[in-house]
């Protein structure tokens, strides 16, 4: 692939577990998942130059009740241009970058944990868009997007709430189990019975049996916030 | 029949079950992963004796989860005391280290473990025991009632000062 500029500008990508054939830009145009991935796959060639994805979620289908934008730079050291929304990507790319090499152990917090809290306290919805792009269109590995999505759901930063929610949300229909596990484990943190039909959702498709009680955990302590807050 | 618990990360078990579906491992083997939870120290390996009936399982818990800096959820596995025997591991009674007197009487440590003994520990887990979490704030509700019986002595629990806030508000 020749190395020159990229720009795939506003994307509609319908959020959710669709699969890439059904997510399209629009007549004769490829999948905007598979622009992205490709993308992401090619981002070492691609370090001379500068491109940047930004991919509106669209609210237009039931997996998606808020529009949330990702935006994403290269950010491999790239020459090409700059601007100051490279720093938490490029901030974040080194936080999961060197987590791949932690070992996370309950009961202590892990240092990958410390740096997402601090990215999200200093860039707020920058940090999240970063988070989110690292989770769903890389190679992060599984233990490290576990780890991240619950830290994610025991953060207290209020103005992120929502795009926590929704990414934590997203990935219960993770191709990964670690993946869903870490959805899991945020979702309990952050208590919210908005995220019942999504953890119901799951529960149904899950075909780990311990992971799957978890799911069923987490909807029963949902359900009874909700109670509780109807009461 | 009594029960063993062992602390572990339920992560590094779902993602050896998924290798176990897609890879081809022969049946006295496991993928690596959980064996990262069976770390053992001068060859022993901790675990704690659950009630058949489990009704000391969330004593157990509650004073595993102090014994930690973070309040967070707890996972851990519970497999018939039967299956050790079976793999050759010995098993004996020692004092354990948490700040609750009555759940250290039930520790017990594995000794004299050996790499293919913790393959055969970990294997049998992964056929055999449940896999079970208490989320933070069954945890939080755990450690109150604890707290409260007298059972859990708070003052040498690890649980670091902001932590231990969360015990009420969570």
């Amino acid at each position: 692939m020749t190395a020159q500029p990229h720009a795939v500008e506003t994307n509609s990508l319908t959020s959710g577990m669709m699969p890439p054939a059904d997510v399209t830009l629009g007549p004769g145009r490829s999948p905007a998942r598979k622009i992205l991935e490709a993308l992401a796959a090619d981002s070492a060639k691609r370090s001379r130059v500068g491109w940047r994805v930004t991919c509106t979620f669209s609210s237009t289908t039931q997996w998606a009740e808020t529009e949330h934008v990702i935006q994403a730079d290269s950010a491999t050291g790239a020459e090409g241009p700059k601007t100051d929304d490279d720093t938490p990507y490029r901030s974040a790319q080194a936080a999961f970058g060197s987590a791949e090499d932690e070992f996370f152990e309950d009961g202590t917090e892990s240092q990958f944990a410390r740096e997402i809290k601090v990215l999200i306290a200093k860039h707020r919805r920058s940090a999240l868009e970063a988070i989110s792009h690292l989770i769903l269109f890389t190679k992060t590995g599984p233990h490290v997007a576990n780890e991240a999505l619950s830290t994610l759901g025991a953060v207290s930063e209020p103005t992120t709430y929502e795009y926590r929610r929704w990414l934590l949300e997203r990935t219960l229909g993770s191709p990964s189990a670690v993946v869903r596990d870490g959805a899991v484990i945020g979702l309990a943190w952050l208590d919210d019975p908005h995220a019942i039909p999504y953890v119901q959702r799951a529960v149904q498709g899950e075909q780990l049996a311990p992971l799957r009680r978890s799911m069923e955990q987490l909807a029963g302590q949902l359900g009874e916030k909700s109670r509780w807050r109807s009461s | 029949m009594a029960l063993l618990l062992r602390i572990i990360r339920q992560a590094r078990w779902l993602s050896a079950w998924e290798t176990l579906d897609t890879e081809d491992i022969a049946d006295n083997d496991v993928p690596a992963d959980p064996v990262a939870d069976l770390d053992t120290k001068q060859n022993k390996l901790s675990v704690y004796v659950v009630a058949d009936d489990r009704s000391d399982l969330g004593r157990i818990v509650a004073a595993l989860a102090a014994n930690r800096p973070q309040l967070q959820k707890l996972d851990y596995a519970l497999f018939d005391e039967r299956t050790i025997p079976t793999i050759s591991i010995k098993a004996q009674k020692t004092k354990g280290q948490t700040p609750d007197d009555g759940v250290n009487d039930k520790h017990l440590d594995l000794v004299a473990l050996t790499g293919l003994k913790l393959v055969a520990l970990a294997r049998a887990i992964l056929d055999q025991a449940q896999i079970e979490r208490k989320p933070p704030k069954d945890v939080a509700a755990l450690i109150r009632t604890e707290a409260k019986s007298g059972a859990l002595d708070m003052d040498r629990c690890k649980l670091e000062p902001q932590e231990r806030r969360k015990i009420e508000t969570l």
